[in-house]
């Protein structure tokens, strides 16, 4: 296990997430336009955040989006495509008689911090408050950054939208305030992150293999507006209901195949797999037929290694297992973590 | 397909259909069960139910299927967490001796 992970597993990790792009929307008519583009329904008060999509007509996923309501305006985390991109395509469908400007945030960046004692670090420097942040919620640092608690690892997290130089600043101080709490602190690399997402079936973005498949085959079924319209919408509800369907497995070797075979019939294929970081074998994620889609499906096969359909996620997060009124990363052996 | 992999697909397909119909017609969590994927975290960053709708969750499942589903005794609803894993800990619980 690489140290960036054992961090985020047991106490907390740092991550530069300079692949995320910051994108503002403000304006008078910035909620109509958001909420004609992005997928989710946008219920959202000052100091909000939701998971959305920007979908392409075929329901095929462009951009994983997290909107911030702050006030007037709307900050989009973008991940999966270039912020000019989704600026370009915001710019495109805004009215022309609508009051709305968008722009990419060139001189912002992303911090994450993860991790079971994150809060911990993260209440050291900002006060014992945070621990009542609830989730998809945002509040703006003394210093600056807006620091949103959402959490994407299977542990407790929080990101921070900030300038590079206030990046800098944020990152030594957690790293002082981690030292001070005794929570050793990591420093988690993209490919860290891309590991917590499969082994809890978070949608990764980024990830290969994925890419024909659309919003609801991908299990975002829960980020689409029952009722609304949007591009890519009506596709990727339709594949929700009756698509292929994104499973996790388990494997005893590693894989020289991707095509998934019940007996001689091809249901499906592999999209990511890895060695298991705690413990033997494979971990992985496939897309299968809608009908096999199911944990605890043990008739499968890749070339000639089986696989085993299991329920997410593949490991037991510590994170549910610890609670900040009453732990902390010095008193862990009491807690009992499995 | 064999026929001991089609009753196990019968068997949880039938046990998610009750979960949906608690989670939508009940908890009224989304007014469509495709927008509650079986891997979709129910809680947190997912659909983000709290901690009164874990309750009332707890209370339907039971009574739906005559099972315990989570130890009074542990602090973690683990079992909780996705439709998938309230379906396996439903087998579970009706599997026992």
């Amino acid at each position: 296990m690489s140290a960036g992970l054992h961090a985020i597993r047991n106490s907390a990790a740092l991550s530069r997430q300079g692949e995320t792009a910051v994108v503002r929307v403000t304006g008078e008519h910035a909620w109509d336009l958001l909420d004609r583009e992005l997928t989710c329904d946008l219920y959202l008060r000052d100091g909000q955040a939701r998971s959305a999509l920007l979908l392409h007509e075929d329901g095929r996923v462009q951009a994983d989006v997290t909107v911030l309501c702050a006030d007037e305006t709307f900050w989009l985390l973008v991940d999966g495509a270039p912020g000019a991109g989704v600026s370009a395509r915001l710019t495109a469908a805004r009215g022309a008689d609508e009051d709305v400007t968008v722009s990419v945030e060139e001189g912002l960046t992303v911090v994450g911090l993860d991790g079971p004692f994150a809060w911990e670090v993260l209440a050291a420097l900002e006060g014992r408050g945070v621990i009542g942040l609830p989730l998809m919620s945002f509040f703006t640092m003394d210093r600056g950054p807006l620091c949103l608690r959402d959490g994407r690892h299977g542990e407790f997290g929080y990101r921070f939208v900030l300038s590079a130089s206030e990046a800098d600043d944020l990152l030594r101080a957690l790293s002082e305030r981690a030292n001070s709490v005794g929570v050793p602190l990591g420093l988690a690399t993209a490919r860290d992150r891309a590991t917590c997402m499969l082994e809890n079936h978070v949608f990764c973005v980024g990830r290969e293999g994925q890419s024909d498949l659309d919003a609801g085959e991908l299990q975002l079924g829960w980020r689409l507006s029952a009722d609304k319209d949007a591009p890519g919408l009506a596709a990727a509800r339709r594949g929700a209901a009756a698509g292929r369907r994104t499973v996790t497995f388990r494997a005893d070797e590693d894989l020289a195949d991707t095509v998934v075979q019940l007996g001689d019939v091809v249901v499906g294929s592999v999209l990511a797999w890895e060695r298991c970081s705690h413990g033997p074998g494979i971990v992985g994620l496939a897309a299968l037929t809608r009908e096999l889609a199911h944990p605890g499906i043990g008739a499968l096969s890749a070339g000639d290694v089986s696989l085993r359909t299991v329920s997410p996620p593949l490991i037991a997060n510590r994170s549910l297992y610890v609670n900040p009124q009453h732990h902390r990363y010095v008193d862990r052996d009491a807690i009992g973590l499995p | 397909m064999d026929a001991v992999t089609a009753a196990w697909i019968t068997r949880r397909t039938a046990i998610a259909d009750t979960i949906l119909r608690i989670l939508v017609d009940d908890l009224q969590v989304r007014p469509d069960p495709a927008g509650i994927p079986p891997d979709a975290a129910l809680f947190g960053t997912g659909l983000q139910l709290d901690s009164l709708d874990s309750l009332e969750l707890v209370v339907l499942v039971e009574s739906a299927f005559d099972i315990e589903l989570v130890d009074r005794d542990d602090p973690v609803p683990v079992a909780l967490r996705t439709v998938n894993t309230i379906i396996d800990r439903v087998i579970t619980a009706q599997d026992a001796p």
